[in-house]
Parts: structure tokens; sequence; C-alpha cells
């Protein structure tokens, strides 16, 4: 069967070699191009010169890459600054307007589809949906580990899509929760840093013991740290640091236990259920191997939920691994991405 | 996260003032994976050779303008650091620093936003002091580096 699912590349993932200035906007772009995507995904205060302003000059040579390159721009990646005054927090007003802004930024870029944090107050998103109808950009508010689709979480913006019938508002999964072993790369980091081999074994078992009986799923919030407050004590946090100390656990070996609450496997079946309201999707990865399997996400049965849905919008690949090896190691995210777009590859046409 | 690159590692140097050595300076990366507006930026934990230099200590270079105290810099609402951009911090210090290696901690404070947190309106009464950990984004951890006073 054909399936018409496309392949987009986060430019965020080639940060480390942006950030060293072996790569520049283009070379990204290019790098994206050569590993097979047809998409671009653009955190804008990252790489777009002049931010928040959109130049002329910009725009051309932006619509000039897209077209030497044979790509096409997808999601535009916004945050929402609430403290950039130091006597107050911003007014709903001010947060629309911020938001506003970044609807229009992606609106004049092409993108079809803008990403929101998790914490967005639902206020925000309703009060921009008008100019996002404007602009023809679907805001999708991103779907990232602990936070979770079929959740108390994601019933509330659901909720909202149904009350309102909007167009202009869905869900973009982050593979972030699609995790059934912690990254290797972040084992790999704690005991560099001095984690004991017992300690990760508790928490490794901790952590299987989670997938093999299910999260307890994230409730909504505005305020986040109370929702993830209670979310990690129910998913076990406690013992599992009252275990660690038992064993005697170091510095190491309690940053990685509490590291571990960061990943989530949900069933694939979220994907199903939610599809109609699924725009886009954050492809994360932390480590390919060369055998094209990311190592702690099982692209396969991941991306079979997607092409059983019917989905027919971008998988974004955005590699993240690279803050758990440039402690000690070169990072190719080069080289991660082509990887990671020929494992998407064949899990979509195999 | 991107701890290793914070200071260019060439970059120390002594700041000469109306003829007088009036202290030194270095340039910085931002250590976060984006730009951010200026006016999130409330200054470094910076200690060199043992000894600390709080934010009053503290001017920050950016943008073409001269350096700026991170009182002027917390009113820079709508001004952007660009995530390319190096700036320059400058520490008070008088007589500067004499030549040779110098051991120098630092830690990066961005308030940038990721999630409404309980602490959000606490921060708004009381910035967080730079090297307590908070406002440090991706760099948890104070920063060592071993550098060379450029002449």
């Amino acid at each position: 069967m054909n399936y018409n699912i496309k392949r987009s590349v986060s430019l965020y993932s080639y940060q480390e070699e942006y950030y060293l200035g072996k790569l520049d906007l283009e070379g990204c772009i290019r790098e994206a191009a050569k590993a097979g995507a047809t998409g671009i995904e653009l955190l804008a205060e990252q790489m777009m010169p002049n931010f928040p302003y959109v130049t002329p000059e910009f725009k051309e040579q932006w619509f000039g890459w897209m077209d030497k390159y044979g790509t096409e721009p997808t999601c535009y990646d916004a945050f929402l600054e609430n403290k950039i005054y130091d006597n107050r927090t911003l007014t709903l007003r001010e947060q629309v307007r911020m938001m506003e802004r970044d609807i229009k930024i992606a609106g004049e870029l092409g993108f079809k589809t803008l990403r929101t944090l998790c914490s967005t107050p639902m206020d925000v998103i309703k009060g921009s949906l008008d100019c996002a109808a404007k602009e023809d950009v679907k805001i999708c508010i991103e779907v990232h580990s602990p936070f979770s689709l079929n959740s108390g979480w994601a019933d509330g913006y659901m909720d909202m899509i149904l009350g309102t019938g909007t167009k202009h508002f869905g869900f973009m999964p982050d593979f972030g929760i699609f995790c059934k072993k912690i990254p290797d790369v972040l084992t790999a980091k704690a005991l560099r840093q001095g984690a004991s081999p017992e300690c990760v074994k508790i928490v490794n078992d901790a952590f299987a013991n989670r997938v093999e009986k299910g999260f307890t799923k994230i409730k909504y919030d505005t305020n986040l740290g109370r929702a993830h407050g209670e979310y990690v004590k129910a998913n076990g946090m406690p013992e599992l640091m009252e275990a660690i100390e038992k064993a005697g656990g170091n510095a190491a070996d309690m940053n990685y236990a509490r590291a571990s609450f960061n990943y989530t496997w949900c069933d694939p079946q979220d994907i199903i259920d939610n599809i109609q309201y699924i725009y886009h999707t954050h492809a994360k990865c932390y480590n390919t191997n060369a055998e094209y399997e990311e190592t702690s996400i099982p692209l396969k049965e991941v991306i079979a939920a997607y092409k059983k849905a019917g989905y027919t919008g971008y998988l974004s690949t955005e590699y993240e691994g690279n803050s758990l090896l440039n402690d000690a190691f070169e990072v190719d995210s080069i080289e991660q991405v082509r990887r990671h777009q020929e494992a998407m590859r064949r899990a979509i046409e195999d | 996260m991107f701890d290793r690159f914070l200071i260019r590692k060439d970059s120390l140097e002594n700041v000469v003032s109306g003829g007088e050595v009036t202290g030194f300076k270095f340039a910085v990366r931002i250590a976060d994976y984006r730009g951010c507006f200026l006016s999130l930026h409330n200054g470094y934990y910076v200690e060199c050779d043992g000894e600390q230099y709080p934010v009053s200590l503290q001017k920050f270079e950016i943008n073409n303008r001269p350096p700026r105290s991170f009182e002027e810099i917390r009113k820079c609402v709508w001004e952007h650091w660009d995530y390319d951009d190096e700036g320059f911090l400058y520490i008070e210090k008088k007589g500067g620093l004499l030549p040779g290696r110098h051991t120098i901690g630092i830690q990066q404070s961005v308030l940038a936003q990721y999630g409404y947190m309980p602490w959000d309106e606490e921060w708004v009464k009381n910035p967080p002091v730079p090297g307590k950990g908070s406002g440090a984004g991706k760099t948890a951890a104070i920063c060592k580096f071993e550098l060379e006073l450029q002449a």
C-alpha cells in the first residue's frame, strides 16, 4: 500500500554543528534535503537573523533555498516569553499578541503549522485562533513527554477543539512519548559521570516496570510544576529515589533516576484515536545505530500506528542526542539525522 | 548543554579606561539552543581565581552598544540577543588581572520560558541570583575555564 506520510527535519537537530559554526542555515537545509526530507522545520529564534523581524532579503533567501533544495516549510517552533518585563508577567492580551506575532512570521515564511509548548494556556490559544485562521497556520500543541494524548491534560484541549469547531488548532506528538527504553546515550552519560551499574540497573528495571504496567498520565493544570509533581509521584519517583538512597547512590545516580521520568511510553493506539487532530509530528530521536534502529523508540511499531490511522502529515526528525554526548564525544548530527530519515523511510515504505 | 563553549578561550583581556586598568572582559555565547530577548538575561555567576564578582560589578556588551549594566539590560524588553552573536562580559576590578593563566567559574542566567511554573511570579518579585542554578537553563552547573590573559 502506498502511504502518504511525508518526512521533514527540524533544523534543531543540527544545533551542535550550527552552534560551532560548522553549518549555517543554508547548510542545515542542504543536509536535511540530502537525508531525503522534503520538509523543513525551523526554530526562528535559533536560526533566523533579526528575529522577530522578517526582512525582505531573508524572505527571498528562504524561499530561494526551498526551491533550490526541493523542500517546503513544515512547522515553525514558537515560545511564549512571559517574563520579559521585570515587574510583572505578561497579561493575557500581551501573550496573545506574542502568539500572533509568531503566527504571522510562520505564515509569511510559508509554514503550515506552528508548535506551541505544552504549557500554553487555553485562553492564549483561543485568543489566537482568528489570526491562525487568517494566516492559515494550524497551532499545534506539542505532546511532549511526560504529557500524553488520551490524558486529563489532552482532554482539556480536545474539549476546546470540539467546542469551538476550530480547524486551526490540534496536536503534535513528540516521539519522546514512545520511549520503550531509557535512551542508551543517557545511560552511558550517567555512567561517565559516576553513576554505579547497580543503581543504573535499579532505574532501568523501574522504567521497564512502568512500561509494562502503563504510565499514570498527567493532568491539565496551568501550574506545570504542580501537575508534574503529581505525575512523578504517581509513577513511583519517591519509591525509586528511596531505593537509590538505600543502595548508597551518589549524585550521578540520583540525577539518572530523576532524568528517567522525562521519558514516557504511550500506547501508539493514542495516535489512531486522535489522528483527526494531529497535524504535525516531532520524530524525536536520541541515538540511531548503524542498523537503522532508534535504540529507545520502536519506530516501526509507532509508525505502523500512523499508517493504520492514514496520517498524511509530516514526521519531522528532531535529533536531541547531542547534549547526551558532547561532554565527551564529537557529535555527528548529520549522520544521526541521515540514519533516522532512512529508518523512517523504511518503516513507512515496508 | 554547550558548557564547553560558553567562553571563547582566547578572549580574556584587561579593560583600560582613561589610561587605567579598570577590570577584565571575555567573550560569551548563549548557553541555550536559541537567542533571547535581552531583558530575560539577568547576569552571571562569575568567580576568578577564587574571588566572586557579583552582578553589580558586571556589564554586558552586545548589539554594537557600549557595555551596559544589568540594571539597564533588564529594561531592554524588545531588544534581542541573536543566537549567533557573541557578547562581552565586563568585570570591574581595579588594576585588572595579572599576566598568565586564570581560573574562571561561570554560570549564565537567562529567564527563558518553557512552562508556567510555580516560581514564575516569585521570579518577578525576586529574580534568581546567578550561580544558584535557577535560570541557568540548559547548563545546570558552574562551568570552569582555564584562560590565558591576552596581551
